[in-house]
């Protein structure tokens, strides 16, 4: 291990783009350093290439890999000399009927969102309690309350994938504790390339009509929850859901 | 009393048996490849989610499948990882692959019931048993919306662990009543029914 930066550093999964890029963008500007871990060369070259080699490292590869996360773990410490913070974030949503699922669907929603989570957790967990740091895991608000967008699209084993997030979220908060600290975020509708990608304007506009907000966010305000809940800010916080979705889903109490 | 069939998923013998006393009308289980011994008045078919599963021959319609999620709490421990890992996706094909196969075959009304610990709402236990049975509340959650007009769902949230025979009187009671259509609008809900061992709000 190289004599640690004096800046914490931070494990990003499914950081090429979307949210886990905007993550990226964020914490950079707050002073972090980030180990950027995705399977798409491209994005984590093109990420680089913004954000500049100084204060990014890539690490390319699968999340369902099994040496994946002690390696990207590795690549931290050779690099910045310590680790302060996790945030499982890569998965892929999958819209298919109950009927039209197969085992191998649900399992591969469970192996991206809830064992690449463990694995990653596990990796950095000596590494975290030293430097009393803090996991954020990525959820859904269809975690809490299923596909609740207009026209409701079936997705049920992404919802389990991103319901056991919460599970995992819950017992690593009390297992880790109290050295680390361990929540989710349960995002609503983003203005990412992916999802804007699936809608046509006219799908678009209904889905966000039902929206309290009246809009879906951008990615990058769902970064400034990463960001808090990394933050000594939240330091009282942990096995908690935070769920910024612009009022989609209103319960509780 | 119901006209129509239950189907029980997983659990012990003596849950099965336990529950089976507390419903009425044909009474079913899929039982797990660890449950050992046959139930009286109970039909049983053997049960490995990892060799998927065929309900050719099951009697229709049903008005409940109850799955006992829940049974990572009393039932094996495994040590390593892998092993744990392995009981996780085992508990989730569980909660899927009967609930599946029978909306397949039915049209008609029913009641679908999954029943967990207060392990993925508390985080009290491993996180591989935490996520399983939290992934079984969005699995709930997804089939609820999906199949809204011709089946209710619900998770049960109980805890066995002082008094077993106890909470499966009140959870088969309880499951007795929800299996009526005339609760078919409550939906997409937890039931808590720990007996104030587990509260929180929401």
């Amino acid at each position: 291990m190289k004599v640690a930066s004096t800046r914490p550093t931070v494990l990003i999964t499914g950081a090429a783009a979307g949210m886990g890029r905007a993550h990226c963008r964020c914490l950079i500007a707050e002073g972090w350093n980030v180990v950027a871990v995705d399977r798409d060369r491209t994005g984590l070259a093109s990420l680089t290439a913004e954000v500049g080699a100084e204060r990014v490292v890539t690490v390319e590869g699968d999340v369902r890999q099994p040496d994946l996360a002690t390696a990207a773990v590795e690549v931290a410490l050779d690099r910045f000399g310590r680790l302060d913070g996790l945030v499982n974030n890569a998965g892929y949503g999958l819209q298919r009927s109950l009927l039209d699922s197969s085992a191998d669907d649900l399992l591969d929603q469970l192996a991206v969102h809830v064992e690449a989570a463990l694995a990653f957790s596990l990796a950095a967990e000596p590494y975290l309690r030293q430097a009393r740091g803090a996991i954020v895991n990525v959820s859904s608000e269809w975690a809490l309350a299923g596909p609740c967008t207009w026209p409701q699209p079936p997705a049920v084993a992404y919802c389990a994938g991103k319901a056991g997030v919460l599970g995992l979220t819950r017992a690593l908060a009390r297992q880790l504790a109290p050295e680390v600290r361990v929540n989710a975020i349960a995002p609503g509708g983003a203005r990412t390339e992916t999802t804007l990608s699936h809608y046509d304007p006219e799908t678009l506009a209904r889905k966000i009509a039902g929206v309290p907000a009246q809009r879906w966010a951008e990615p990058a305000e769902y970064s400034l929850f990463v960001r808090y809940l990394l933050s000594p800010a939240a330091r009282l916080v942990t096995g908690q859901v935070l769920s910024p979705n612009g009022g989609e889903v209103i319960a509780g109490g | 009393m119901s006209a129509a069939g239950a189907l029980l998923v997983g659990g012990s013998t003596e849950r099965a048996s336990r529950l089976a006393s507390g419903l009425s009308g044909e009474r079913l289980w899929l039982r797990p490849a660890h449950a050992r011994g046959e139930v009286e008045g109970l039909i049983s078919l053997p049960f490995q989610p990892a060799e998927g599963l065929r309900l050719d021959g099951l009697p229709l319609p049903l008005d409940l499948v109850a799955v006992l999620s829940d049974q990572t709490a009393a039932g094996v421990r495994p040590r390593t990882l892998g092993a744990r890992l392995e009981l996780m996706r085992e508990v989730l094909l569980e909660a899927f692959l009967p609930v599946r196969e029978v909306l397949r075959r039915q049209r008609d009304w029913l009641r679908l019931a999954w029943i967990i610990s207060p392990t993925p709402l508390n985080g009290c236990g491993s996180p591989e048993r935490a996520a399983a049975e939290a992934a079984v509340l969005g699995l709930m959650r997804g089939v609820t919306r999906e199949f809204a007009t011709r089946a209710s769902t619900v998770a049960l949230v109980v805890d066995g662990a002082h008094d077993p025979e106890a909470v499966d009187r009140d959870l088969a009671a309880t499951l007795q009543v929800l299996r009526d259509p005339g609760s078919s609008f409550y939906t997409g809900q937890v039931l808590n029914l720990t007996s104030g061992t587990w509260i929180a709000g929401a």
